[in-house]
């Protein structure tokens, strides 16, 4: 079982957590006495949510829910539509990610949960509780119907069933859910400790790697743990562990970094065309606008001069608001890069204008 | 005169000439020689005389007696236009004809006491005299003529001339009567041969008609005239036989557009090589239905047709085994108003077929289909004494269920199979011409028939032939407008022809002229017309040129501009296509639209702002706000718009985009579902694609030499492995694909950014 080194050396028990030790050591308090509330867990990508949920129930129910299996549930619609969905299960617990039925999510939050918190467990044997947990990820993504059908569930079914649900932010999800539950939040993890958990990797890998390195790469991440894991890997899959050594980039932000670039080299109709085929390319590979938007208004930013930058700023976020609003979001990106191309370009003049 | 007469000289002038009558008279009355002797003679003649028929005579002619008496009366009768202008002056000279009777009367007064015998005759000349006058008072309704007394004088002396040929105070030498005047004088008056008596009545009836001041004979001109009538009525009849008029009130109850329908093929108004082709293929039937060789030139099957390259839309002039043409079935398409059905009804008539039309009212399920196919095709009717065969019309094909029209190709096509109780039949196949007529030829439900079928595509009839017609129609309708006009008229309503016949209609409730203004201000005979994607994007990106009232063009004016756009946008409702479209076709380096940044960018803010208001009336069902979509398209028009003619493409990149996308989503779904649960539970697609899938793909791929698998060193062996597992374990996989060029390629089967 050779893994990547992010599943490899990824915690399993509360007690090994390498980072946020205190807020471990209170979940474990919390569910030592066998029970514990609704858990909405949240925080940024790669700070470890997901790593923290599983120990919490292996906490709970022992070594038992380690050993998953997945499983195919089909829910039908109102309109009589099939959706399947996919689960993780144990004998404990139920794992389900109902944004992956788009605009069904309400009917899987409903009758799913319903059917599982309907049975109640007959014996109780050592490990085994008298209710079930639901884990319900991304639970932002969920639509307003789907939550609202979702506070009722939490509370008719809360002798049957504990929910914990995850989230990468919590202002999406209704105030009638956040009170339901303990929120528990998961900061992402300093530069020093991300630099701490690389070297400890690489000590158990038997990889030399120089401490800039790994300080390079705590730094770049942004907080991220698994990207600064995965990167670690890479480097040490190229066989190039120099200090200095460019960091491998997804290739998507290389992508976008392109495009900045040729939004400040010219700026006439074709380049908006070449830019448009651009965003179309990262939009249909899947990553999602505003990490685009993010990205680009980052890239071109440094590019820009500082006089322009407040007002490049406020054009950017008048623009994401609206492709919030909106639904076509190509639209909205390329009004962006027009608007900024007209700013550069009358900067420009201006600057010329002087000479 | 310039001077104001005396009161006396003024009456002397006023009744001048009758004042000389009057005074001529009173002369004659004293004189014996007057200034006009002959017509006192006449005169003598003419007054009431004492005619003696002496025995002589009788004995004399006794078989020429009534004849002479004839022309005596005859003689009268001539001599009495002039009577009465010595008698009455005047009046007379018009010819009064109840004198003439009393006359008459006198004459037979006279006479029946001394010929009381002749009774039976006497009633005979009667009856000659009525034909006399009845004729005269023809001449004088014909002519209604004032006479003047020249004429009456050259008249006088004609009669005069006549009458010394034939009347004599001594006795002549020509056989005669002797009449004794009341003076006691003796007149002799000369007796004609029958013969002769004839002719000369018919030379004085004649020369009796008046020849006056139009400088011909009268009845020449009545003649004329009368023919000119006759002509003009023909005319009119024949050309109300053209176009087939009918009683005015009849008119009144039937729709111009069936009025004035054209009722022979020379009178349709549609393209002409339309219609030829039409007729051409309907000839091409001939061979089968009327069992005659067609007139036009056929290639016959099975001779190198597969080689030869038939144009589209050209006739393929071959014929089947059968003796069928090529094409089954004519499929006409075209938009609404230009005379499809009616081309298709003349044509099969034209041909010499009964039509059989069956339209969107008629039941079109898949079993009427049949039975009216069949009863069609293999009957046909019993009553109809021309015994024509049939021909199929299926109107408005497009509207018909698809079952029914899959039914319909399978029929054309001869794969029907009949029923069971037919099953020793031979296979029937149709031997009768089938007309379809459709709107849109690109319908779904027609794409079968498309394929099998002669696809004739309607041209717009010619504004100007059109204009002509509505001319003509106008003239007969008795409105007034003129061919400018109805230009306009037939433009504005896209050459429709319905349309147009029913706004004038609508005008001629008004019962006023038409002019060049009204048609412009009207809101009638506006279509809301389907216009195709492609048009609407042309208006959007092509500066129009509107016509001037006064003639030729001029650029529209920026309202007028924007009007035009927002009312084009607002009648075709496909907002978002539209908007697609622009948002693609601008800026494309071949579409040849120019703009400049800040027109760009501005444009693009308006894209943005649709973009919000549509997402608003999808979510919250807000159709109230989709007026304010139409403004964007303005914006657009007044960012883009050119004035050549722009290239333009269908949008695509957005339904690409979206293919791709969806693709995309379903491999990592795929690579989700791949894993084994304990990777997965730990993983979500989000930063799957972020962070997870751009690295691994990296971290999978060591630095191996391309050398047999034996010779790795032990690391080398690991991370092989190594990377095979994690592979494994993210579900991923080499495929091994074959390049075109023959070459083997190893990609990773799972296209990841």
């Amino acid at each position: 079982m050779s893994l990547l080194w992010v599943d490899k050396y990824r915690p399993k028990d509360l007690s090994t957590l390498d980072y946020h030790t205190q807020q471990a050591q209170e979940l474990k308090n919390l569910v030592e006495h066998g029970d514990f509330p609704h858990l909405l867990v949240y925080g940024p990508s790669g700070a470890g949510k997901k790593t923290r949920i599983m120990c919490i129930l292996k906490e709970l129910f022992g070594t038992g829910v380690e050993r998953l299996k997945s499983e195919n549930i089909t829910v039908t619609t109102p309109s009589n539509k099939k959706v399947e969905i996919m689960t993780i299960n144990s004998n404990y617990h139920i794992e389900i990610n109902p944004s992956d039925a788009g605009i069904y999510d309400r009917v899987v939050v409903m009758d799913l949960i319903k059917k599982i918190a309907q049975s109640q467990q007959i014996a109780i044997t050592n490990n085994q509780r008298e209710f079930k947990v639901v884990v319900l990820t991304e639970v932002d993504n969920l639509t307003k119907d789907a939550q609202h059908a979702l506070r009722r569930t939490m509370e008719k079914y809360s002798r049957n069933c504990r929910l914990i649900l995850c989230a990468t932010s919590l202002s999406p999800i209704i105030p009638a859910i956040q009170s339901r539950c303990l929120p528990i939040r998961v900061p992402a993890p300093t530069i020093e400790e991300i630099s701490t958990i690389i070297s400890k990797i690489c000590k158990k890998e038997d990889t030399a790697i120089p401490a800039t390195l790994i300080e390079k790469i705590s730094k770049s991440v942004n907080g991220n743990l698994r990207r600064a894991i995965l990167i670690c890997e890479a480097c040490k899959v190229e066989n190039n562990l120099q200090p200095n050594r460019e960091l491998p980039e997804p290739d998507w932000k290389v992508f976008i970094k392109q495009t900045a670039t040729i939004i400040t080299h010219r700026q006439s109709i074709e380049n908006i065309m070449v830019v448009r085929e651009h965003l179309y390319e990262l939009l249909a590979s899947g990553i999602p606008p505003e990490i685009i938007f993010k990205e680009l208004i980052t890239a071109l930013v440094l590019k820009c001069d500082k006089q322009i930058i407040p007002q490049v700023l406020q054009e950017a976020s008048t623009y994401e608001y609206r492709m919030w609003q909106g639904n076509k979001h190509i639209v909205h990106m390329e009004a962006f890069v027009v608007k900024f191309m007209c700013l550069y370009q009358r900067h420009l003049k201006d600057l010329l204008k002087d000479f | 005169m310039s001077d104001f007469p005396d009161p006396d000289e003024e009456f002397e002038l006023m009744y001048g000439d009758e004042l000389e009558l009057l005074r001529e008279q009173d002369q004659n009355d004293d004189e014996v020689i007057s200034p006009a002797p002959k017509a006192r003679r006449s005169l003598n003649f003419g007054t009431p005389t004492t005619i003696q028929l002496d025995n002589s005579i009788a004995e004399n002619l006794p078989n020429s007696l009534d004849s002479s008496l004839i022309s005596q009366s005859q003689e009268i009768q001539s001599t009495l236009d002039r009577l009465p202008s010595k008698k009455r002056t005047i009046d007379d000279l018009f010819g009064d004809i109840n004198d003439i009777t009393q006359e008459e009367y006198n004459i037979d007064e006279i006479l029946q006491p001394k010929k009381a015998k002749r009774d039976n005759k006497h009633q005979q000349d009667l009856d000659l005299i009525d034909l006399i006058i009845q004729k005269r008072q023809e001449y004088k309704i014909n002519n209604n003529i004032t006479a003047t007394v020249s004429i009456s004088h050259s008249n006088n002396l004609l009669n005069h001339e006549r009458d010394k040929h034939n009347l004599s105070y001594s006795l002549p030498k020509y056989p005669f009567i002797k009449i004794k005047c009341f003076d006691g004088e003796f007149v002799y008056v000369r007796c004609h041969s029958e013969q002769f008596e004839k002719e000369e009545t018919k030379r004085i009836l004649h020369e009796n008609t008046f020849k006056g001041i139009l400088g011909g004979s009268f009845r020449k001109i009545w003649n004329e005239a009368q023919d000119l009538l006759v002509k003009e009525f023909i005319k009119v009849d024949q050309s109300s036989e053209e176009l087939n008029i009918i009683s005015s009130n009849n008119q009144e109850k039937q729709l111009w557009v069936d009025l004035y329908k054209p009722r022979k093929y020379l009178e349709l108004l549609s393209d002409e090589s339309t219609n030829r082709v039409m007729l051409r293929w309907m000839k091409l039937w001939d061979k089968v239905v009327f069992n005659r060789n067609p007139k036009i030139k056929i290639t016959p099957a099975g001779q190198d047709d597969k080689y030869k390259f038939v144009r589209f839309n050209e006739l393929n002039t071959t014929l089947d085994k059968d003796g069928r043409p090529a094409h089954k079935v004519v499929l006409l398409c075209g938009p609404p108003g230009l005379g499809k059905t009616t081309l298709a009804h003349m044509v099969a008539r034209h041909a010499g077929y009964n039509v059989v039309e069956i339209n969107a009212s008629d039941d079109r399920s898949t079993e009427a289909f049949r039975t009216s196919l069949e009863n069609a095709t293999q009957m046909r009717s019993v009553i109809d004494q021309q015994k024509r065969p049939n021909c199929i019309v299926f109107d408005e094909i497009d509207g018909a269920p698809k079952t029914s029209i899959e039914f319909l190709v399978k029929f054309i096509s001869g794969n029907v199979v009949v029923k069971a109780k037919k099953g020793t039949k031979p296979q029937t196949i149709l031997k009768r011409p089938i007309i379809c007529i459709c709107n849109d030829a690109y319908g779904p439900a027609l794409r079968p028939l498309r394929q099998i079928a002669f696809v004739i595509n309607f041209p717009q009839t010619s504004s100007s032939r059109l204009a002509e017609r509505l001319m003509e129609i106008a003239r007969r309708q008795q409105i007034k407008t003129d061919t400018s006009t109805m230009m306009l008229l037939s433009e504005k309503s896209n050459n429709d022809i319905r349309s147009c016949l029913s706004v004038l209609h609508f005008f001629k409730a008004q019962n006023k002229p038409i002019g060049l203004i009204d048609i412009y201000k009207t809101n009638v005979g506006q279509k809301d017309m389907q216009k195709g994607l492609f048009s609407v994007w042309n208006e959007i990106f092509q500066l129009q040129r509107t016509k001037k009232p006064q003639g030729g063009t001029q650029a529209a004016t920026m309202k007028d501009r924007m009007q035009n756009i927002l009312n084009t946008m607002s009648s075709f409702g496909d907002h978002e296509k539209v908007a697609q479209g622009v948002y693609e076709n601008f800026g494309q380096p071949d579409s040849k639209i120019k703009q400049d940044l800040v027109g760009t960018c501005c444009a693009l803010d308006w894209f943005c702002f649709n973009d919000l208001v549509q997402k608003q009336i999808y979510t919250v069902q807000n159709y109230s706000l989709t007026g304010y979509l139409n403004f964007a398209f303005a914006i657009w028009h007044f960012a883009f718009a050119q004035p050549q003619k722009v290239q333009l493409k269908y949008p695509s990149a957005s339904y690409e985009f979206r293919t791709k996308q969806t693709h995309q989503k379903g491999i990592v779904a795929e690579v989700l579902r791949g894993m084994p649960p304990y990777i997965r539970c730990y993983n979500a697609a989000l930063p799957l694609v972020l962070d997870v899938l751009p690295l691994v793909l990296r971290i999978i791929s060591p630095a191996l030499r391309p050398v047999n698998l034996h010779l790795y060193t032990q690391e080398e062996r690991a991370n092989l492995l190594e990377a095979a597992s994690i592979m494994a374990d993210y579900n991923l996989n080499y495929i091994q694909e074959r390049r075109t060029d023959g070459v083997y390629e190893f990609n990773l089967g799972k296209r990841v950014f």
